[in-house]
This record gives C-alpha cells, sequence and structure tokens, in this order.
C-alpha cells in the first residue's frame, strides 16, 4: 500500500518536471500536479473514491502532456494509481474500524462533484473568460500563448462593424429571426392547435411533424437542396412543368436566401409545435367547457383563452427561436459550402472564416472571431432580458 | 406508431359532424405529411436508381432492375463506412461517459447540501445555453497542445463535456422524487454512501437515464460544427461532416445514386430510433426542454 501510493504520487510529480524543463510550464501540467494530490489525500484518508479520481486525472494527463517521455511517465503513473486504487480498496476492507459514515459521505460527495465541476472550469468558465480577453487582443493565431498578444482595445470590434461581410451576416440573420420566426412560431401553433382540438390519429401526426428535428439535419440539408430545389428533377419545379409554368432556379444567388429558409423552418416547427402543444394540454379543460356552454366558438375560444394564456410559452419558444437564429450555422455551410456566400453568410459562418480561412491569402484572425462570439452571446443575453421584461409569466403555473 | 392508435375493440361510433368541423385542420396537417412523406419516399427511391434515371425524373420505375450496389459504393467507394464507424464510436463512448459523469454529479447536487452546491446548480444551467461559438476558440487552443493524444479522443472528450450540462440538469428532477427511505434503509444495511447510489439510486432514475442519452445519442450523432473545427479530416468525420464531403466530391463522381444511398445510410439509424422511441422522445422534449 505505501509502495503503491509512494509510485503513484512521485510518477507524476517526476512527468511534472520533466514537462517543465523540456517545453515550459502550461496549461497541460495542471492535470498532473492534480494526479499527485488526489494520491496523497487517496492514501493519507483511505479514500476509495478518491482513490478513483486519481486514476481518472492520470490518465488525463498522458492525454495532455506533450513530450513522448512524459507522456510514458503519465501511462506508468496511470497503472500506479490503478494499483493503488486496489491496494486501498483491499486496506479499507481489512480495516472496517475505517467505515465512518460521515466521512464516506463527504469523500463521495467530492468524488461525485469533481467530474462535472473539472467541466464546468475545463469547458465553459475557462473557454468563456478566454474568448472574452481574445476579442480585445491582437495576436498572430488562435493557439498563440497570452505573452504573445497585444492589446488591441476595441479595435477588433471596430473591424468587424466596419466589415461588409459581417454587416450582412448581422442582415440575414435579422431577417432569419425575423421573418423566420414569424412564420415557424405562427405554423407551430397553428399545428399544436389542430392536434389539441380532437383530432385522431394525434400521435402519429405529432410525430410526423417533429421527425425532422431528430434526423441529421445535414442528410436533410441534402434532401432538400438535392431533390426539392433540383431544376431539372426536382420536386418544386415538377410541379411547376405539371401546371406548364416556367421553371425556377431556386439555388440561384436571389433565391437561396429564401430556399435555405424555407427548408429550415420545415425542420424546425416541429420543436417548438411541441412546446406549444404541452402549454395547451396545461390550460384546464374546464375553461373551454364554461366557454363553450356560454357560447363561444372555437375561433373566438382560441383567441380568448388560449392565447393568452400561452404567453409563458411563447416566451420560452421566442428565447430558444432566438438561439437557434443566433447560433444558425449548418444550413447556410450546406447551401455555400465551398465558399462563402454572401447570400447566406450568417455570424458564425463568418467567425468561422476569420478564425479558419480556408483561403491561403486571408489572415487567421483569431480576436476579430472572439469578438464576433461575444457579440452574438450579447444579443442573446439582451433578447432574453428583453423578453424577461415584457412578457411576464401568468398567476398560472404552465 | 400507427399500431397505437387502433381503436378499442368495442367500436366507438364515428361523429361524422364532429369531424367535418376539423377538415381543414386534418387538410393542413395531410398536406405537410404528405409532403413530408413524398420527398423521402423520392430518395428512397432514388437510392436505388441510376443516375440517368434520376436525372430524367422517373425514379419510381425502376425500369433498370433495383441497384443495391448503390449502397455498396456509397458505403466502401465513399467512405461512409469510416464515417458511420467513427460517429457510432463518438455517440457510444459519448453517451456512455456523459452518465457516469453527470449521474453522480446530478445525485449528490439534488440530495445532499454543501457550500457550493447552489453554484454548480446555476453554473450548469447557465452553460447549457453558452452558445459553442463563445468555446470553440480557446477550446481549439487547448487541444493544439495534446499533441499525444489521437484526434478521435480529443472530439470524444469534447462531446462528452458538451452534454454533461444538460444531461446533469435533465437528471436532477429525477433524482429529487426519490424517496429518503432507500438512503436510510441501505445505510442501516451497512451500505456505503457510493455503493448505495450504485446498486440503488442509480438503477431506480433508469428510465430518465434512458431518454437522456437517447437526446445525448442524437445530440452527439448529429454533430455538426464542433465536428467540422475537431474532426474534419477524412480519418476521422463523423457522417455529418463526411456526408458534406461527399456532396462537395459529387461534381467530380457525378453518382447520384450513390449520394442518396448515403444520404439514406445517415438518415437511418436516428430515423429507426425515432420510429420506436417517438413517444419517449416526445415525452423527454416537453418534460426536460422546458423547465431547462
Amino acid at each position: 500500500m505505501i509502495a503503491t501510493a509512494v509510485i503513484s504520487i512521485i510518477l507524476p510529480l517526476l512527468a511534472l518536471v520533466l514537462q517543465c524543463i523540456f517545453a515550459g510550464f502550461s496549461l497541460a501540467c495542471v492535470p498532473s500536479i492534480a494526479a499527485a494530490v488526489f494520491a496523497v489525500l487517496a492514501f493519507w484518508r483511505k479514500g476509495p473514491v478518491l482513490a478513483v479520481v486519481t486514476v481518472i486525472l492520470s490518465f488525463l494527463q498522458v492525454c495532455m502532456l506533450n513530450i513522448q517521455l512524459t507522456a510514458i511517465l503519465g501511462l506508468l503513473s496511470s497503472a500506479a494509481s490503478v494499483f493503488l486504487m486496489i491496494s486501498v480498496e483491499k486496506y479499507r476492507e481489512a480495516h472496517p474500524e475505517l467505515e465512518d459514515p460521515k466521512a464516506a459521505t463527504k469523500q463521495m460527495i467530492i468524488g461525485f462533484i469533481l467530474p462535472c465541476a473539472i467541466t464546468l472550469l475545463v469547458m465553459y468558465a475557462y473557454p468563456v473568460i478566454r474568448t472574452f480577453l481574445m476579442s480585445f487582443f491582437d495576436m498572430p493565431n488562435i493557439t498563440a500563448p497570452v505573452s504573445e498578444w497585444t492589446f488591441a482595445g476595441l479595435g477588433k470590434y471596430a473591424k468587424i462593424f466596419s466589415s461588409q461581410s459581417f454587416i450582412r451576416s448581422l442582415q440575414n440573420m435579422l431577417m432569419i429571426w425575423f421573418a423566420g420566426g414569424i412564420i415557424t412560431l405562427a405554423l407551430a401553433l397553428l399545428f399544436a392547435i389542430i392536434l389539441t382540438s380532437g383530432i385522431r390519429f394525434k400521435k402519429f401526426f405529432r410525430a410526423a411533424i417533429y421527425m425532422p428535428n431528430v434526423i441529421s439535419a445535414v442528410a436533410l440539408a441534402t434532401m432538400w437542396i438535392q431533390y426539392i430545389f433540383n431544376q431539372q428533377y426536382g420536386m418544386l419545379n415538377s410541379i411547376i412543368r405539371f401546371f406548364n409554368g416556367t421553371p425556377i432556379n431556386w439555388l440561384a444567388t436571389d433565391m437561396k436566401f429564401w430556399a435555405m429558409l424555407g427548408s429550415f423552418i420545415f425542420g424546425a416547427v416541429g420543436y417548438y409545435m411541441l412546446i406549444f402543444i404541452s402549454g395547451i394540454e396545461k390550460i384546464p379543460a374546464d375553461l373551454y367547457e364554461a366557454a363553450t356552454i356560454d357560447g363561444a366558438s372555437k375561433a373566438q375560444q382560441a383567441f380568448k383563452i388560449t392565447f393568452p394564456l400561452l404567453k409563458g410559452v411563447t416566451k420560452t419558444n421566442l428565447t430558444f427561436w432566438t438561439i437557434n437564429t443566433a447560433t444558425f450555422y449548418l444550413w447556410s455551410k450546406m447551401f455555400s459550402p465551398v465558399d462563402t456566400e454572401a447570400s447566406v453568410i450568417v455570424p458564425v459562418m463568418y467567425l468561422y472564416d476569420t478564425a479558419f480561412p480556408s483561403k491561403g491569402n486571408m489572415r487567421a484572425d483569431a480576436g476579430a472571431a472572439a469578438a464576433v462570439g461575444i457579440v452574438l452571446a450579447v444579443i442573446i443575453l439582451a433578447v432574453y432580458l428583453v423578453m424577461n421584461k415584457l412578457i411576464k409569466d401568468d398567476d398560472i403555473e404552465l | 406508431m400507427a399500431k397505437k392508435e387502433k381503436l378499442p375493440t368495442v367500436r366507438q361510433h364515428i361523429n361524422w359532424k364532429k369531424e367535418a368541423t376539423m377538415l381543414p385542420g386534418y387538410i393542413i396537417i395531410l398536406v405537410w405529411i404528405v409532403f413530408t412523406a413524398a420527398f423521402l419516399l423520392w430518395i428512397l427511391a432514388a437510392s436505388f436508381s441510376t443516375t440517368p434515371e434520376i436525372m430524367q425524373g422517373n425514379v419510381f420505375k425502376f425500369e433498370s432492375g433495383v441497384h443495391f450496389e448503390n449502397y455498396a459504393v456509397a458505403w466502401s467507394q465513399q467512405n461512409v463506412a469510416r464515417y458511420f464507424g467513427n460517429s457510432l464510436l463518438y455517440s457510444i463512448t459519448g453517451c456512455i461517459f456523459t452518465i457516469l459523469i453527470s449521474a453522480p454529479a446530478s445525485y449528490v447536487l439534488s440530495r445532499y447540501k454543501f457550500i457550493c452546491n447552489k453554484i454548480i446548480k446555476n453554473s450548469l444551467i447557465i452553460a447549457m445555453s453558452v452558445p459553442a461559438v463563445m468555446i470553440v476558440l480557446p477550446i481549439y487552443a487547448i487541444t493544439a497542445s495534446w499533441r499525444n493524444a489521437p484526434d478521435r479522443l480529443i472530439f470524444t472528450v469534447l462531446m462528452i463535456f458538451f452534454r454533461v450540462p444538460y444531461t446533469t440538469v435533465f437528471l436532477l428532477n429525477f433524482f429529487q422524487t426519490l424517496s429518503k427511505s432507500y438512503e436510510e434503509a441501505a445505510a442501516i444495511d451497512g451500505c456505503s454512501p457510493a455503493g448505495t447510489f450504485w446498486r440503488i439510486m442509480f438503477p431506480l432514475v433508469q428510465p430518465a437515464l434512458v431518454t437522456v442519452t437517447i437526446f445525448n445519442f442524437l445530440g452527439i450523432w448529429n454533430e455538426f460544427f464542433m465536428a467540422l473545427i475537431f474532426a474534419s479530416s477524412q480519418e476521422i468525420a463523423p457522417v455529418g461532416v463526411g456526408l458534406l464531403q461527399i456532396v462537395n466530391s459529387m461534381k467530380y463522381t457525378g453518382q447520384y445514386g450513390a449520394l442518396f444511398a448515403a444520404v439514406i445510410i445517415v438518415f437511418l439509424p436516428t430515423f429507426l430510433l425515432y420510429i420506436f422511441l417517438s413517444e419517449k422522445i416526445i415525452a423527454g422534449v416537453t418534460g426536460g426542454g422546458v423547465k431547462g
């Protein structure tokens, strides 16, 4: 037990020292430090959960250490920590007096919450802060360390707002948000009202309308582009030919945006419909019964009962729609797969092209890309706050 | 799906008058669904046809027979097999590890009081709505330094981390509803707290685990933006990015039959999942999504 503990404490530290000597101190060193600390804790408290965390951390250091020698050390330390885990378990079985219920609970809490907390820090807190900082700096490339950054003030924001393609992308986004939003939410509400009016095969219809949300959007977009909008054999032009009209090139520059929006709406309606349905189904049925007795028509019931009581879910839907349009990317990419076209450009696409330029003559500007991200986050936040102010939640919990 | 709609053995009398008032509703819904079905069937038929047949627009006649070889071409020549395998690997390992991280965290967050409880819960809810564009640039910088890690591992880890906030928040409500007496009984019988979780509480929330795993599977299978940045090379691309590459190379290969076969292959797994589990998925959307 002592031997395995010593080895699983020394090995990550050794890897850490070598890493610092040959590659300098960086974020890659963090798992090694943590693995050593947890090996100490696991030995000291004889905690099985702590030992499990040690194992996870020492596997993580293998991924992050970037010199072959240290990576081999990391592998050895992973093996040692597995042995440590086994020996701690054996030690506890041999010493049942160690079972202290309180301490075991504490250890469990730490062990259970730690991986989740690490995820939050590594995947969310640190990147969000770094993106925010990046938007005020000029840097040679995305991977450049902080020491190579030069302060640019609001220069990156000035740069993106003076870029024609960014302004165009914002206009497109606004158009998707406004026109697409009205059509999508109107259709979703219409379907929701029809499906909750006592129609037959409700479950089948509901499932069929929601279906596009489940399948790969890339496959769905390919179906639309390669079949429905195809000029030669496409569905829309076949219908036009059937009525002796002139076929339209749906994917021409001036039609492309609307073609994209139409196909996107087709896929999106189902989701918002489900949320409207769940809102409608929570409205007490006796309200409608009373209204029917008083002689109110279906249309009157919709305007006087359903709509006012759907404020809460409408707010939810609007918030989701805003996030959905601000992060809109896939459909634009599918409709201009090789070179970004102005007709369908959206902010995320502009961000991608700025951060990872595909053409050789363009320089990657990570600061400007980060600024785009910040602008989008601010837009989402602003819309969310305005919505919360404008649409107050009802007294009835929906 | 339609099976469940069968009327009970005592046939209800159809009230034609009532049905007639709903006729406009039926028509609107049917137009939408017929459109969906028509184009899905066309794509399916096209995937069994030759390129000239597709170009002439008569895919339903199968004049030259049914061309299963389109699937073989898509599967092996156009690399769909590899994309498919990659996606399966990402989705399955992603789902398992997401649950292993999220379920214990969700359990202690919902049933124990400790210092950071509130902070972590709120951070998880905020993290759920942080758009991917806010985090990809720094993560790209971090992963660029993981030179020893295979690329597939990096993308898998990212997918796991990406699903953790949603999964943890989704499970909170379910752990909350469990009775305290399970833990008390287990403690009396001498079971450790961690053992109580894995042996008793974890199996008890199994239905919720299944629902959230379906969503994680769909989410990872359909992931596109992150995949384009972190897994875009032919070797490690998942189906979404792979399909985009096939579409882009269509200009040179011109095999439309194989393209539609590839579309069907990508479309099928989640579609089949949906046919069997649509009720559960729909219940999960409205149950988990709104409360958020």
